[in-house]
């Protein structure tokens, strides 16, 4: 399956794909050779976001502050890494750190949601002029489709706009996992011989059409009629299904909206999807701040851990980059309703698999967790991180529709060297 | 030119073709003057290098020579504007790389010697409104009629063309009537024809049965609906931002009452209040009522200019000055947002004391800041006579200014730009009660938290210069959105970028409908008649077959239309009203069925889930995306829904026996008995038993268990079209390409996708629509006693592709009724087909 922008086609892109650019492990080969000179081969093949909306303390997760009046009600415990230590509401995260990296010291600008939000989310800052495509939009735009599933998932919540990439780079929505998509299958009543009946109607009346019309369109909506037909009768949509889950990896994961998506996040790594982002609400935490982590504590660590646990005993955690991310921090302070308030200065992030070092720590903030400390990160060098990590170069410049060039990753973003040392 | 047509020509360009003697004053200068004076010129030298006099240009910078005298080709001007487009050495800088015509000209020049007309120094552009320097198309006098003008319009576009470079573009035909129906029925009131609308157009005369067509259509109730759609996406309405609904509501009664675009304008721009009672200042609200955005937004929208850029620096690519930026967001800049009361929210606008727009920025950090003040950076148009269209305008709206002297004259043109008021549009949203105390309200100052909605002088004077018919950006802006809406295509694309560096082919046929438009009162109506009875209008598609290369340029002619998808709601409604769901079909009882869910109980128990419930909240209903516990609907992605509007629009009750002045504190009154309602007590209770849930572990645990109903399904569908909008993500309309709205400059996406066909393949509303009810017209065609499936196929076909079927469609669909299990499934499944075809979606 060819990539999104294949109709608004760049002069660049047009002369490379007319150079007959074949592909291997979903890259176009000359992206696969610029890359053997680089000093990391890319591994990864997949990416798991998890995007908790809202701004996600960090004290009370990645970075815990115990002795200190910030610290707040959370403990620190050891976990498998040496040396490093979470957040007590992460009990089974704790047992996989040696897979994981994180990042305590991202240095953020914007503690405003809908501008941080786009930011993190792109790489870019919010413009009035455009709409910049949300990471798993461009990752999806560089690599080639596997399967019959669509490329890019999002599970529980929208993911953010394909923007300038078109229709084609959005995600697939699903929004409760496992739940039936009555628009996979031919709605109730029609059996299946009946539907094909129908199928074969239809194509005979477009082609009519398609002969007397000049449409560009045209040809785009018979592209994608023809991607929804071949989806509704793949056997790859038994991914989509958790009922026939043993449900000891249910538990497992947890009953839970969340737990379901990570574990349905897996199963569609496994088919050959290449991004998967699994939506989480509920960070905004300026009253109460304690009870609610708990709680997301005892939601989200089952299932992360699960996974982690999963793609590494399947074999997939180095071909699959685990990634979580928020809009930015909470403030040390703890304020008068026992909540924390948006903090951007410094914030942390998770990640894991993927080809990255596992067990570390990248980066400090002070010791009450307001400012880095050392070795700040750029936001955007997060997604300049996950490009290397795919083999993806991120200075590339792609080009709008309405002819503008822009940098995929925003300019003088680098991916973090330590990640991948 | 598109990117394609962009590549040919470069290569073609770049392909040596024979250079005449390149002339300075047409091609050296502009080239220079656009791309290069801005920075090496007389404000500023880079690299000490001056390009706008001969001197400074044969001495070259502190590089060296630009030219190099012994061998052209090794030129630093020359290496310099050739470099690919992200080196770092390339020139120009700020601004877009040089075209290939471009390119080859200075290369030729250098190739010739470079030579430089003595005396000749250059300048830089300055910021120019584009597209009013030439007139010789359009005609002195008014036109008669709107048919004439429609003539007029097709006359002056033609001329263009013709003078255009690069030929001229092949021309389709105009389309005949019933795709003309169809057409003009989808613009203009959001669905396809019905077959008795069919009927009475067939039965108009041929000579004028598409004119009286289009005043049937606008006096349809739903051609407000249809073109809220249109101004919500444009104002970027949404529901869920505060006085959103109010907004949208507004919106809508505007259009049915044909209120004057400019009007409207102005209300949107300067009015503060509360939106439930003054719904126009919404507008301020949807941007937080900040006074970057604002600026931003407001010359986007409605002047058509992009100077958001220049909030945080000079812009890069276009003319507008920070500073300029600045002084734009100044006239917002006191406005104030206010939210009062802890339970029940109360948001509105008002002035406050000190402008929040001060220079310099506040990224340099300076020691001082001041306020900036107000200046308008758009530059009106000088007439020395009046021209018509604005004394037309005049005679329109003070028709008892015939005979004044010329003093007079003018002072009434400041006037009617002038005559709008604050209490004239309270008047209108409210009845007289309520204005005087409205009215007195505004006049007092209190800091007793009295709510108190001051107006802002300045918004009133930024909207009157905005809406002046001298400012040359408001009519032209507002004209070109409409007849992209119509004609799929904008004189100026992207549409909101009305720029001196973005190429406007067809300038004065656009100056020519904009002037019309004024003329006209600022009459929406007017425009989208004028507009619809032009040839251009009319014009069908290009055959496939023909070059892509050719198709794009007889767009950009406007030569032929474009094949335009439906928008998602009127796709929607379409599928609604060829399905006849719009009532029942069914008789009761005719769909029993059972209908199994998956649902989720959560295991957390109902005692704690009911406690911890938050309780508070302002908004009109909305669907219930998912939470834990409460799962949609399979198929509510599909809903439409039917928002009551004037419910929206009514004004606060008074209490009785109230006297007139007191209502002033009833805003203070209100939240005290707001508050009485959830006493703190309670408030604290609910905080209480939602820790003790977040804490238990359980508060998103679920078990699934399947419950199964019989249900009489009998299927009914709301328009789309009274939605909150935009709709919820996922949702069929979102799905189709109507934009969140969040952002400026966000256009309806027509590309299809997976999930486009997936929904319309596989959802509710196409199969409902395509099984033959009992109670719908074609039943009687295809069972029964005088069952024709003949008819029934032509019947079908009209009502949903708005044609006759050809003799090959004829006898397809005929064996398709013959092989369903009965005719009546038989039917089903051509319906279905044709539902989901391209020609149903795209206009013809």
């Amino acid at each position: 399956m060819s990539s999104c922008t294949d109709y608004y086609t760049s002069r660049r892109r047009f002369l490379a794909q007319s150079a007959g650019v074949g592909a291997l492990l979903g890259m176009p080969i000359n992206r696969l050779v610029a890359a053997i000179g680089s000093a990391h081969a890319p591994k990864a093949e997949s990416v798991v976001l998890f995007w908790n909306g809202g701004g996600m303390s960090h004290i009370d997760t990645w970075d815990p502050k115990p002795g200190r009046e910030v610290g707040g009600e959370f403990e620190p415990i050891k976990t498998s890494a040496d040396g490093i230590q979470i957040s007590e509401i992460f009990p089974q995260l704790a047992k996989q750190m040696h897979h994981c990296s994180i990042i305590r010291s991202i240095a953020g600008t914007n503690g405003d949601h809908g501008r941080a939000t786009y930011e993190l989310q792109t790489s870019h800052p919010q413009n009035p002029a455009l709409v910049h495509p949300g990471l798993g939009s461009f990752v999806i735009n560089e690599s080639q489709k596997a399967g019959d599933l669509p490329a890019y998932i999002s599970i529980g919540g929208m993911a953010p706009r394909a923007g300038y990439l078109g229709q084609r780079c959005e995600a697939y929505y699903i929004g409760l996992p496992g739940e039936r998509d009555p628009y996979l299958a031919f709605p109730d009543g029609i059996h299946h011989t009946q539907g094909e009946r129908r199928l074969e109607v239809l194509a005979r009346m477009n082609l009519r059409t398609s002969g007397k019309l000049a449409a560009r369109d045209l040809k785009e909506a018979d592209v994608a009629l023809k991607d929804a037909v071949a989806l509704m009768k793949s056997p790859a949509l038994a991914s989509f299904d958790l009922d026939k889950e043993n449900p000891k990896t249910l538990e497992r994961y947890g009953l839970t909206e969340f737990g379901r998506g990570t574990l349905l996040a897996k199963k569609l790594i496994e088919t050959g999807v290449r991004f998967v982002q699994v939506n989480r609400g509920g960070f905004d935490n300026h009253m109460d701040v304690f009870p609610a982590m708990r709680n997301h504590g005892s939601v989200m660590d089952p299932a992360v851990a699960s996974l982690i646990e999963d793609l590494h005993s399947s074999g997939r955690l180095s071909k699959t980059l685990v990634i979580m991310l928020s809009e930015f921090g909470r403030t040390p302070k703890i304020n008068k309703d026992a909540g924390r308030d948006h903090h951007a200065r410094v914030f942390s992030c998770f990640m894991a698999g993927g080809g990255i070092k596992g067990g570390q720590v990248i980066g400090s903030s002070d010791k009450d967790g307001m400012a880095p400390e050392n070795r700040p990160v750029q936001v955007a060098d997060l997604h300049a991180s996950v490009c290397h990590a795919l083999g993806i170069d991120h200075t590339r410049e792609l080009t709008t529709p309405l002819n503008r060039p822009m940098k995929l990753v925003k300019e003088g973003a680098k991916p973090i060297a330590e990640l991948f040392a | 030119m598109s990117v394609s047509e962009r590549i040919i020509f470069a290569l073609v360009c770049s392909v040596g073709v024979a250079s005449a003697d390149v002339d300075f004053r047409q091609q050296i200068q502009p080239v220079l003057e656009n791309a290069c004076v801005r920075c090496h010129g007389a404000d500023s030298a880079k690299g000490g290098l001056r390009l706008d006099t001969k001197a400074g240009f044969l001495k070259g910078g502190k590089h060296g020579p630009v030219i190099d005298a012994k061998d052209y080709t090794k030129s630093d001007l020359l290496r310099r504007i050739s470099l690919p487009r992200d080196h770092s050495d390339i020139m120009p800088q700020e601004t877009e790389p040089l075209s290939g015509p471009h390119k080859n000209w200075l290369t030729d020049w250098v190739r010739t010697g470079a030579k430089w007309p003595d005396g000749v120094v250059l300048k830089t552009r300055k910021k120019e409104v584009p597209g009013l320097a030439e007139r010789q198309f359009i005609p002195e006098k008014a036109p008669a009629s709107l048919a004439a003008a429609a003539a007029v319009t097709d006359q002056i576009l033609k001329q263009e063309n013709a003078i255009a470079k690069g030929g001229v573009p092949p021309l389709a035909g105009v389309i005949d009537d019933l795709a003309y129906l169809r057409r003009a029925t989808l613009d203009l009131i959001g669905r396809i024809p019905t077959i008795a609308e069919i009927s009475a157009f067939e039965r108009e005369s041929a000579g004028d049965r598409r004119a009286k067509l289009i005043d049937r259509l606008l006096d349809h109730p739903r051609f407000a609906e249809r073109w809220t759609v249109f101004y919500a996406d444009m104002l970027r309405v949404r529901s869920q931002q505060d006085g959103g609904p109010q907004l949208l509501a507004y919106v809508n009664r505007s259009v049915a009452q044909g209120k004057p675009y400019d009007e409207m304008a102005r209300e949107l721009i300067a009015t503060n209040g509360r939106p439930e009672n003054t719904p126009a200042a919404g507008f301020a609200l949807g941007d937080a009522a900040n006074p970057m955005a604002l600026a931003g937004a407001t010359a986007q929208i409605f002047l058509g200019v992009r100077v958001q850029c220049a909030e945080c620096h000079d812009h890069p690519f276009d003319d507008w000055k920070q500073k300029e930026f600045y002084e734009l967001a100044a006239y917002f800049g006191t406005i104030k947002r206010v939210e009062q009361g802890k339970n029940i929210k109360r948001i509105y606008t008002t002035e406050g004391k000190e402008t929040a727009v001060k220079w310099p920025p506040e990224r340099e950090q300076a020691p001082k800041r001041d306020g900036v003040a107000p200046k308008f950076p758009f530059e009106m148009v000088n007439y020395t006579t009046k021209p018509h269209f604005i004394s037309r305008l005049e005679d329109r709206r003070k028709p008892d200014t015939a005979g004044l002297s010329a003093v007079a004259a003018k002072k009434a043109l400041d006037e009617l730009v002038d005559g709008f008021s604050v209490k004239q549009a309270l008047r209108d949203s409210k009845s007289e009660a309520d204005v005087l105390a409205e009215a007195k309200a505004a006049a007092k100052q209190g800091d007793d938290g009295r709510s108190v909605y001051v107006q802002s002088e300045d918004r009133r004077k930024l909207a009157a210069m905005i809406t002046d018919p001298r400012n040359p950006y408001f009519a032209r802006a507002f004209v070109n959105r409409v007849w992209a809406e119509l004609i799929g295509r904008g004189f100026i694309e992207p549409l909101d970028n009305i720029s001196a560096y973005n190429e406007i082919r067809h300038p004065q046929t656009l100056q020519f409908l904009a002037q019309e438009f004024i003329a006209s009162g600022y009459d929406l109506r007017s425009l989208v008649k004028l507009t619809m009875l032009t040839e251009t209008y009319q014009r069908g598609h290009l055959a496939a077959g023909v070059s892509v290369t050719d198709v794009a340029r007889a767009e950009e002619s406007f030569t032929a239309t474009r094949a335009r998808r439906m928008l998602g709601e009127v796709l929607f409604d379409s599928v609604s009203a060829a399905g006849h769901l719009l009532t029942h079909k069914w008789p009761e009882g005719a769909n029993v069925r059972e209908v199994k869910r998956q649902i989720r109980i959560p295991l957390a128990t109902a005692a704690m889930l009911a406690a911890a419930e938050d309780k508070t909240t302002n908004q009109p209903a909305m669907m219930a995306m998912a939470k834990p516990g409460q799962a949609p609907a399979p198929y509510d992605l599909e809903k439409g829904a039917n928002l009551d509007f004037e419910a929206l629009l009514k004004p606060e009750k008074m209490k009785k026996g109230e006297d007139k002045f007191a209502d002033v504190l009833t805003e203070s009154k209100m939240d005290l008995e707001m508050n009485k309602k959830m006493e703190d007590d309670a408030i604290e209770a609910v905080r209480q038993a939602r820790i003790r849930l977040l804490r238990s572990g359980n508060a998103e645990r679920f078990r699934l268990e399947t419950v199964s109903a019989l249900v009489d399904d009998n299927p009914k569908f709301d328009t789309t079209l009274r939605m909150a909008t935009p709709a919820p993500a996922a949702h069929f309309l979102r799905v189709f390409g109507q934009p969140a709205r969040d952002n400026l400059g966000e256009f309806r996406d027509e590309s299809p996708s997976l999930r486009q066909e997936l929904m319309m393949l596989n959802g509710k509303a196409t199969h409902e629509a395509s099984r033959v009810g009992p109670l719908e017209p074609v039943h009687a065609l295809i069972s029964g006693p005088n069952a024709n499936a003949g008819k029934a196929v032509e019947f079908v076909y009209l009502e949903i592709l708005t044609r006759r079927p050809t003799a090959e469609e004829l006898s397809e669909a005929r064996a398709v009724i013959a092989a369903g299990k009965d005719p009546a499934d038989g039917l089903a499944d051509l319906r279905w087909a044709m539902l989901n075809s391209h020609e149903f979606r795209y206009l013809p």
